[in-house]
Parts: structure tokens; C-alpha cells; sequence
């Protein structure tokens, strides 16, 4: 039995993915571990498998406790994961990307190797080209080549990383059955996922995670709705201080198609925004949501449809690091960004103008800061997302899309964003609140809609909607 | 600061190693040093040398710099150069008075920038990678000079070299008896002025900010395209200055080689000055006037300490292995 005690991990940019996860793994058991993208699944799970170390806390195997530096410590105890994207060598086959595991050491590829590999693949129930470059087949097919490689190495802990992002339907039937013979030999199956429909036939046990914290853990026969309602957050709605009502529409979108490789990420969306209105897209992370703010934003181009924005749109991404800040810029230039040409005077930068600027935000949003020429990078991860939103509301745009605006913030910081997101719709501007948290969006929500697999499922203002519904919409049911 | 630091150290590091290289081929380490970095300071016509061979590579140092801020590979200004010292030629073909200078700006300068063009719309508008098209580029340009240097505006009296300068065009030295001219302080002003234009302006500011994190950046309203075009066109600027000076302002013979020797490898010394500099402009330039120095030491060496020309080149290899693997090192930690 392996126990994980009071996990804690903080990153060094200052997000604090886990906050004390205490879990249990047993042989011959599938444990299905559920949560939003940003929950922590993953993170917990990286540490089990060595590759992160916890901040805080300890891993126990059989009452001893363990100490993982490396994926390979992990491994010795038996613990493999398969990760998300797999690390095959796609020119090798899969074989040699087995025997790679070996090293120089072997001798040949000779018919021991074969064998084995052949008898795991056998005892699982599936056969794979072993001559093949990987590169050449199928994803569902490469995943059970990690599988038998994790199992080679003797693993008696699986853990599979959303095993189902990448396959088809089939694909998904035969992996589960795959999942129920490790399980029949007596070894643990970790199954991460946020598809809750799938983990439902395998697992014995479910754990769900939230913002970095175990919510609970459930049998299966709890049904899809509990498990939602764990996952997004607890199903009561209180308001915030609204004034005045949805006025003129400052964004629509009619009929948005947008694929990805030939794979429909958004099949038809209709979606509108007024003034005096948040409105909330709730859905369960993949479903598109990410696709229509990339379009929204103009980083992808939609296949077919319109998106009328009228004025100004002013954008809190979901990555900050990645989409809202230079972090390797100082703090003003980061205050700046988006609206520098404002500090042009003749084409010169208005730096004195610009250091104002961000001294008001750093005031204003009480940004903890050693200043403004501090680097981005230096500030806290709460301080780093009060300066975009800070920055993003000063815009004094018409619509304001806010994409995830408080994941990994603190309580406190949370309630702050809350307000101001709130106090913006107040003084006639539009929200879009693209959210995964339930609780988030009913209550800032005039409005709220349900996308599901890339199309809008629900419509309807947020006083008439019940928490029931959208959950039940949330999970495609 | 602290990039100064590390290069000071890399550079340090590098000359430990190449030390031990020059011991184990039978050169007194010492006299290597002293012949490379003290003998350049003990005249003045050493001195001012040095300065001259460091003024291209200031120039086509910024180039590649400019790039680099911007996120770009911009290897073009070796050919870039060629255009300019083209366009110094076809100014004293066209002109035999004294504005055949300001015309081997005029004619220099567009035919570098044309040529920065070409990778640069290629690379905003389809995506070409900007290493393979300007290295292209400085193939064409190779070829393309060489030949009109040799049929168009070679020289009937001296077929190794184009016509030169009209006499009164020439920028001649300072000081008489040293090759320092006033193209030098036009290097030293350039870098002044890109450094300038990147912390003062507001283009300046997007090509940071897109160099850094193109993604924020576009959404951020800065089109990748306008950072590649702008920082293509500066670089273009200063390697076709580059190019016009090493014609204008190179005694005795203000002329092109038809073999481009007086312009050969300066946009790729540039590189190596842009590298040690981290991409900053002041530290381009005090990294150009390193190389220049390293560049006359060399000739000291040959004489002092008995080593072949190759030997520098082999020292200047060591450092830019050293300070590529510490910026690998730096961008991996991110």
C-alpha cells in the first residue's frame, strides 16, 4: 500500500498547486483522480512518479517512508506513469524504444527482449506491430506501448495522465479493458481525468481535487452529478452588488466553427454579450472554450461564422506567464502592455508617464511589488495576476473577457478579482467569464451558458437557471 | 550587470582554456597574452588599428543584436554588407566629386536595407525561416558583388580592385599615419543610437517585448510582422553603413576587392561581437572593440610569440563555445 501524507507544493513562481493531499493507493485497485486542469491532479501525481519533489509532506510504501529524486528513484519502487504526451522516439520501433530502457548494456535485440515484451502484451490482450516505426501508428496503439514499457520495467503502480485526450472512442473502450486486466493481476491503476463518464466503469474509487485540496473521495455509485458538483465547487449561489440591467450587445458571435488539424473544436457557437452583463461560459475544461477565447482574441481563425466585438476588448488569460506578462521585463513595461502606444510621445516611449501609470496600479490593486523596475518574474503569482487584471480594467474597454481570472489565487485575492469583475459590468461594460468553477460563475453570472463539446448546451439567465441543470449539462447528460 | 559579469567571466574562462591550448602546442602562454592585449597599447598606430578593424563589426554587430531583441536569427548581415560597399562603389562610379559620399550612403544604405527586406517579408508574411533565407541572401549577394565588381566597376589599372573613391569623397585618417577615421565615431554613434532607440522608443519596446514573449506580444496588438520588419530595416541600416565605410573609409586603397576581402566575414565577426555583447548594444560594441583588439594582437603574436594567424581564430572559438553554453544554460532555466 502506498500512502501519500499531507502533500504541499509550491512552485517557485509562487503557485501553490497542492495544500496538504492525503491519498492511499492499493494493489489491485483503479483509483479514478478527478479535477479541473490547475486542480492539482497532475502535479500530485509527478510526485508520486519522482519527477517533482513535494514542497511538504511524505510518501510511505508499506509503513516505509521513500524519498523519490528522480522518475527512476520512483521507478525502482515500482511506480510508472504514463504521461499525457508520450515519450516514445517515433523512428524507432517499439521495440527498440523498449530496449532503449536497457542501454548499451544489451547485447542484442535478441528474442529475450521479444518475448517478454510479447507475453505482457499478450497478458493485456492486445498484440502490437513490433517492427513498425512508431511513428506510424496509431496513438492508441503508442499509449500501449508505454503501458507494456512501464510494465518491463515492473511497475506495479500505473499511473495513466488523461490515458483518453487523444483516443477515439474505441480506442477508449479497449484501453479501459486494458485497465481492468492490470487491475485483475493484482497492480495498481492511478486513472486521471476530468471526463467524468469515463472514469465511472473502471474505478473502485474516486478521488476528486480542487484548487490543490482532496475534496472527498466517492465510490462510483455516487453518480455523475455528485462527482460535478465535488469537481466545480459547492452548488449554492450568492450575489454581489449588481446594478442595473443588461443593456446593448458589445459582442456577438454567430455560428463559430474553428478545427484544429480537421478536429471541430467549436461546431456552431452562439454567443452574446451586452453591457451591464457578465456573462458566465461554464463548461468542463476541453470542451472548446479555450478555442472560442483564442478566436475571440484573434489567435486562431475561425473555419466559418462571425464575431462582431463592437469597442474596445480588454483580455485576462488563462496563462498569465505565457499570454499576459514579459516576465523577464520589469514591472512597468509589463504595466504597459496592450496600451504602450498610449505612452508615445512622437514614436518616443513616455517613460516617466509609464512609471506613474504603473505606481497608480501597484497603489490602486495594492500589488505587492519591490517596486516598479522589479521583474515581473519576481512577483508572486497572486501579485502577478492583480497587475494584468489591474492592467486589463484600466483599459476602460467595452468588453472585458476574463478567462480563468482567479485560478490559482488565493481566497482573499479571489474575492478581490470577484469585486472588480463585478464593478466593471457595473459601469457598463460587457464580461465574458470563461470558467470552469461553477461556484465563480453563478455568482458573478447575469447570464450563464454551458459549452459542451463545442457547442452551446444551455442558455439562460443565471436566476433561472438551477444548479442541477448545468451540472447535468456540464457533463453532457 | 550582471550579463557583464558573466561575459567577463566567460571571457576569463575562455582565455584559462586557451592558455592550455597554446601551451600543449608549444607557445609560451604569456607571450601570447602580452602580445595579444598589452603590446596593441604600446603605440598609437596599434592603437587606432585596432579601432578600425572594430568599426564593421560594430555595425553588423548591432544587426545581428537588433535581431536577437526581436527573437530573430538574423544572419543576413554579412551580405547586407556587401550590398553597402556595392552601393559605395556605384557612388564613386556615378559621382567624381566629393558627394559621392553622401550618395554611398544614400545607394549603400537602400541596397542593404532591400536586401534585409527580403528575409524580412518572407519571414512576417510566410513564415520563412529567417536563418536559411538569409543566409541565402548572403550567398546572392556574395556572388552578385563579385561579379559587378569584376566586370562593371572593376578598376583598368588595378583589376584586383573596383574604382575607387573620388579624392575627395574619402574619409582619410585623423591622424595621419593610422587608419583612424571618422568612421569609426559613425560605429560608436550607431550603437549609441540603437541602444537609444531601443530603450527610448516605442518600437523599441515592442521588439523587446516580442523577443521575449511573442505570444503576449501579439496579443498585446504588436504583430509579429511589424517586429520582423523593424528590426530587419535598423539591422539592414547599419551593415550597409558597414558596407559603405569599408570603401569610403578604408586607406590606402578606398575600393571594393574584387574578392571582398576588405568585406569578407565582418557580418559573421558581428555575430560573434552581438553574442559576447548578450545582445545589448553597448555591450555589441565594447565586445567589437575586444574582437578589434584581439584582431592586432594577433598580428604581435605572429611576430612575438610565433604562432600562426589561425591561433586567434582558435581563442575567439573557445570563447563563444563558453558563453553559447552559459546562454543555453540561462534560456534552459527559464
Amino acid at each position: 500500500m502506498i500512502v501519500l501524507r499531507e502533500i504541499h507544493k509550491v512552485f517557485p513562481d509562487g503557485t501553490y498547486a497542492l495544500r496538504g493531499v492525503t491519498l492511499e493507493l492499493k494493489a489491485g485497485e483503479v483509483l479514478g483522480l478527478l479535477g479541473e486542469n490547475g486542480a492539482g491532479k497532475t502535479t500530485l501525481m509527478k510526485i508520486l512518479s519522482g519527477i517533482y519533489e513535494p514542497t511538504r509532506g511524505a510518501i510511505e510504501i508499506d509503513g516505509r517512508p521513500v524519498r523519490f529524486r528522480s522518475a527512476r528513484d520512483a521507478m525502482r519502487e515500482g511506480i510508472a506513469m504514463v504521461h499525457q504526451h508520450l515519450s516514445l522516439v517515433e523512428e524507432l520501433t517499439p521495440l527498440e524504444n523498449i530496449a532503449l530502457l536497457e542501454g548499451p548494456s544489451l547485447g542484442g535485440l535478441g528474442k529475450l527482449l521479444r518475448g517478454k515484451v510479447e507475453a505482457i502484451a499478450r497478458s493485456l490482450g492486445f498484440e502490437v506491430e513490433w517492427d513498425r516505426p512508431v511513428g506510424e501508428l496509431p496513438l492508441g496503439v503508442r499509449q500501449r506501448i508505454e503501458i507494456v514499457k512501464a510494465l518491463y520495467l515492473g511497475a506495479r503502480v500505473l499511473i495513466l495522465d488523461e490515458p483518453t485526450s487523444l483516443l477515439s472512442p474505441p480506442e477508449v473502450k479497449s484501453l479501459l479493458d486494458i485497465v481492468k486486466r492490470l487491475k485483475a493481476e493484482g497492480r495498481a491503476v492511478v486513472f486521471i481525468t476530468h471526463k467524468i463518464p469515463e472514469v465511472l466503469p473502471v474505478a473502485d474509487r474516486i478521488a476528486v481535487l480542487r484548487r490543490g485540496e482532496k475534496v472527498g473521495e466517492y465510490p462510483p455509485s455516487v453518480g455523475p452529478d455528485v462527482l460535478v458538483e465535488a469537481m466545480v465547487g459547492k452548488l449554492k449561489s450568492w450575489t454581489l452588488g449588481r446594478e442595473g440591467e443588461p443593456s446593448d450587445v458589445v459582442l456577438s458571435v454567430e455560428d463559430l466553427w474553428v478545427y484544429d488539424r480537421g478536429r471541430p473544436l467549436l461546431q456552431g457557437v452562439n454567443l452574446s454579450v451586452r453591457r451591464r452583463e457578465v456573462h458566465a461560459l461554464v463548461g468542463v475544461e476541453g470542451n472548446g472554450q479555450e478555442a472560442l477565447v483564442d478566436a475571440l482574441v484573434g489567435l486562431r481563425r475561425p473555419a466559418r461564422g462571425s464575431i462582431r466585438a463592437g469597442g474596445l476588448v480588454a483580455y485576462i488569460p488563462d496563462d498569465r506567464h505565457g499570454r499576459a506578462l514579459v516576465l523577464d521585463l520589469p514591472l512597468v513595461h509589463n504595466a504597459v502592455l496592450g496600451i504602450h502606444r498610449r505612452f508615445s510621445r512622437a514614436g518616443l516611449f513616455d517613460w516617466a508617464g509609464a512609471r506613474r501609470f504603473a505606481a497608480k496600479l501597484i497603489e490602486e490593486f495594492s500589488i505587492v511589488a519591490p517596486g516598479p523596475d522589479a521583474p515581473a518574474r519576481s512577483l508572486s503569482g497572486g501579485n502577478q495576476q492583480k497587475l494584468v487584471v489591474g492592467r486589463e480594467l484600466s483599459k476602460r474597454a467595452d468588453l472585458l473577457i476574463a478567462h480563468q481570472p482567479t485560478r490559482g489565487l488565493d481566497v482573499a485575492t479571489t474575492e478581490y478579482v470577484h469585486k472588480l469583475l463585478v464593478d466593471v459590468r457595473n459601469a457598463g461594460a460587457g464580461v465574458l467569464l470563461v470558467s470552469s468553477d461553477l461556484d465563480e460563475a453563478l455568482k458573478l453570472a447575469d447570464t450563464v451558458s454551458v459549452i459542451y463539446r463545442g457547442r452551446v448546451v444551455l442558455n439562460k439567465p443565471a436566476r433561472e437557471a438551477t444548479v442541477e441543470e448545468i451540472g447535468r449539462a456540464m457533463a453532457g447528460l | 550587470m550582471r550579463g557583464f559579469l558573466d561575459s567577463l567571466l566567460s571571457l576569463a574562462v575562455a582565455i584559462a582554456v586557451g592558455a592550455v591550448v597554446a601551451y600543449i602546442s608549444g607557445y609560451n602562454p604569456l607571450l601570447v597574452y602580452y602580445s595579444m592585449f598589452v603590446v596593441p597599447f604600446t603605440d598609437v598606430v596599434y592603437v587606432t588599428s585596432a579601432l578600425a578593424t572594430a568599426t564593421p563589426i560594430i555595425l553588423t554587430g548591432l544587426t545581428f543584436a537588433l535581431g536577437l531583441k526581436a527573437g530573430l536569427f538574423n544572419i543576413g548581415a554579412e551580405g547586407q554588407t556587401y550590398m553597402g560597399a556595392l552601393g559605395a562603389v556605384i557612388a564613386s562610379y556615378l559621382a567624381a566629386s566629393a558627394l559621392a559620399l553622401p550618395l554611398s550612403f544614400v545607394i549603400g544604405i537602400s541596397l542593404a536595407v532591400a536586401w534585409a527586406m527580403v528575409p524580412a517579408l518572407l519571414k512576417a508574411y510566410r513564415g520563412v525561416n529567417e536563418v536559411v533565407s538569409t543566409i541565402m541572401m548572403n550567398w546572392i549577394a556574395y556572388w552578385l558583388v563579385i561579379m559587378e565588381a569584376s566586370t562593371t566597376f572593376s578598376n583598368p589599372m588595378q583589376p584586383s580592385e573596383t574604382i575607387k573613391m573620388p579624392p575627395s569623397a574619402r574619409l582619410t585618417p585623423l591622424v595621419p599615419g593610422t587608419s583612424l577615421t571618422a568612421g569609426f565615431f559613425v560605429a560608436v554613434a550607431a550603437a549609441l543610437l540603437v541602444y537609444w532607440l531601443l530603450e527610448r522608443s516605442v518600437i523599441g519596446y515592442e521588439l523587446t517585448a516580442a523577443g521575449l514573449n511573442p505570444v503576449a506580444a501579439r496579443i498585446a496588438g504588436i504583430p509579429q510582422s511589424r517586429v520582423v520588419i523593424y528590426s530587419f530595416l535598423l539591422g539592414g541600416v547599419t551593415s550597409g553603413v558597414a558596407g559603405v565605410l569599408q570603401v569610403a573609409a578604408m586607406p590606402p586603397s578606398y575600393s571594393l576587392a574584387t574578392n571582398l576581402a576588405n568585406v569578407y566575414g565582418l557580418g559573421l565577426d558581428g555575430i560573434t561581437a552581438a553574442m559576447l555583447g548578450r545582445g545589448n548594444p553597448l555591450g555589441t560594441l565594447l565586445a567589437a572593440l575586444f574582437l578589434g583588439l584581439m584582431e592586432e594582437g594577433a598580428r604581435h603574436m605572429q611576430a612575438l610569440a610565433m604562432t600562426p594567424f589561425e591561433f586567434v581564430k582558435v581563442l575567439q572559438g573557445i570563447m563563444i563555445l563558453v558563453i553559447a553554453v552559459r546562454m543555453l544554460e540561462l534560456w534552459r532555466r527559464r
